[in-house]
């Protein structure tokens, strides 16, 4: 009985975003992005194990994804706080923790959607316009990095959740995590170059300093576990991976399993911890006008 | 007379507005931190010349993401008073319509100017204490401009703010539609209009030996963007947004180029500051344009 009242604003809140105009433009502009990208990588076509999987432009989906997170989020809160169906809400008989449970998965589902279509454009484009071969091997690897891109977009969805349930206006939402976005999701590389440098002097990519704080960022276990790189982001470090993550066809599944099984748990588990974050911030919180 | 006091008092109220609100300073602070790790690596690369080096990198953060600052100046402008109510309690004071635009535009490319004139000297600040250059009235010429092209390319994005808050029914949709005109024109710009013009010419874009229309097509849909302009005066490469490809290779490399002098500068890329004063001209004309019709009720539409 009580779960129901969960799917029943999971559904509100898909319906919502599939209405939403705004979701609709930045949707299209974000598929958009991917097919250019991926068309323009496809044809600097690499000589890697897979064509398939090198023709993926992952750094620009792991850019723009977290903007999907963030606008299916931003307002989760804040917008029925400040229209007041949130106080009209909860005068029925539905706890606290059954709205937001609710929001979050519905706000969750659509961004599956989005990040499995996103798969399919980039696949669609590279098979469409330069006929590359597609395999067992290939179907397995794009499930899993399809798993781990959702996974890594739920962190931006837990983030703008939990700035919505904290700040008072809507828009002050969007653009405090749009600073999130750019700071963690695609800017931090090149700020921690810049951090080491002035603590060590030292500019070149080496260092245990440089490995041990881009533990911090989401985008560097992400980029761990997908191509082995250390950091994917803007003027971020280059690095020659051994084993090329996920993606490296050499290597088996289980073999990519073990070495990268830490950054997985990490992409794992920030999501979990920001929406229980996101949970008791919401229980607490005081929704008068 | 009584206008113009009427103009300032409004663009007085919205400055303080702009600085005041923890939005506008968490974003300075943010994009000062931005500029600022990219001008010291940049510094450290660079000897004796700064304009030598990484230069291009601040640039090019500067005509990527420093635009979102320009959108947060403008986006609610108009919006904010329309949904409080405030406008139209404005309005029964002998005060005109063009007076309330005005005043807002004026307040909000002044804050404007502020955020310019901090993320310069954050460039300047950076790229001296790193690098050790002497500072030299040929530098800070350059820097002169520099700050006066960032200005202009950025009053842009104030003005598409502007715009945005007077054509949409609220701040929140302003923003989000303004976030994909950012997202398009500077970030992306550069490898949509490859795609595009990939798939009209039916050339790949790295196929040297047979692109010749394919480069051509590129290079003129390229000069819709503002980016273009603005990579073109600052550096002389065609475009600074993402998996561009650019063949346009002008003699003189922008403002950065020091062994050219400003007159050839100016010779050469006069079109581009032309365009770069105009747009943001015509996007406040047609927002006061816009803003005059409109209907200013709370629930408009």
């Amino acid at each position: 009985m009580k779960s129901r009242n969960v799917f029943v604003i999971a559904q509100k809140e898909v319906a919502d975003h599939l209405r939403d105009s705004g979701f609709l433009v930045l949707l299209a502009t974000y598929t958009l992005i991917v097919f250019a990208s991926t068309y323009m990588y496809g044809s600097m076509k690499h000589e890697a194990s897979s064509v398939l999987l090198s023709g993926i432009h992952v750094g620009m989906i792991a850019m723009f994804a977290p903007l999907i997170g963030i606008v299916l989020g931003f307002d989760a809160v804040v917008r029925e706080c400040k229209s007041g169906s949130l106080n009209v809400l909860l005068t029925h008989p539905l706890f606290r923790d059954n709205i937001i449970a609710g929001k979050l998965l519905g706000s969750m589902l659509v961004l599956a959607a989005i990040i499995v279509f996103s798969v399919f454009v980039s696949v669609g484009t590279l098979l469409s316009f330069y006929g590359v071969e597609i395999g067992q091997t290939e179907l397995v690897r794009m499930t899993m990095f399809t798993v781990l891109t959702f996974l890594y977009v739920s962190i931006f969805l837990g983030i703008a959740v939990l700035i919505s349930t904290m700040v008072k206006d809507a828009t002050d939402s969007l653009t405090y995590n749009v600073v999130v976005w750019l700071f963690i999701g695609i800017l931090f590389g090149g700020i921690l170059k810049a951090v080491v440098a002035i603590l060590t002097g030292d500019t070149s990519n080496e260092g245990i300093l440089i490995t041990q704080l881009l533990n911090i960022s989401p985008l560097h276990h992400y980029a761990e576990a997908v191509l082995g790189e250390l950091d994917l982001s803007f003027g971020g470090f280059n690095s020659e991976p051994v084993i090329g993550g996920i993606f490296d066809t050499e290597y088996t599944l289980t073999q990519c399993l073990k070495e990268f099984w830490m950054n997985i748990v990490v992409l794992l588990v920030t999501p979990a911890i920001l929406f229980i974050m996101a949970f008791i911030t919401f229980l607490r919180k005081d929704i008068t006008l | 007379m009584k206008t113009n006091r009427n103009v300032f008092v409004i663009a007085q109220k919205e400055f303080a507005d702009n600085v005041w609100s923890p939005k506008f300073i968490t974003l300075l602070l943010t994009f000062t931190v931005i500029v600022f790790s990219k001008s010291y690596i940049a510094g450290i690369g660079a000897e004796d010349n700064i304009f030598s080096g990484r230069f291009l990198d601040i640039g090019q953060i500067i005509a990527l993401f420093l635009p979102f600052m320009g959108i947060t100046l403008g986006f609610d402008a108009m919006s904010k008073e329309r949904e409080r109510g405030s406008l139209n309690v404005l309005l029964t004071h002998p005060l005109y319509r063009d007076t309330i635009i005005t005043g807002k535009t004026l307040g909000a490319m002044v804050t404007l100017a502020m955020v310019v004139f901090v993320a310069t000297i954050t460039v300047l600040g950076a790229l001296f204490a790193t690098s050790g250059a002497e500072l030299s009235s040929l530098v800070l010429n350059r820097f002169l401009i520099f700050a006066i092209l960032t200005y202009l390319f950025l009053s842009i994005f104030v003005a598409f703010g502007i715009l945005g808050s007077i054509v949409t029914k609220n701040a929140t949709k302003s923003l989000i539609y303004n976030i994909v005109i950012w997202l398009i024109l500077c970030i992306a710009f550069g490898m949509i209009v490859a795609t595009a013009s990939s798939i009209a010419t039916g050339e790949k874009p790295l196929d040297l030996s047979n692109n010749d229309h394919f480069l051509e097509v590129n290079a003129v849909v390229q000069k819709l963007s503002p980016d273009h302009h603005y990579a073109m005066t600052v550096s002389g490469r065609p475009s600074f947004s993402w998996l561009g490809v650019s063949s346009e290779r002008p003699n003189v490399k922008g403002i950065s180029d020091t062994e050219h002098t400003l007159e050839q500068w100016w010779y050469e890329f006069w079109p581009n500051v032309v365009v770069l004063i105009a747009t943001p001209a015509f996007l406040t004309i047609m927002a006061f344009m816009a803003f005059l019709r409109q209907d200013i009720s709370k629930d408009m539409r």
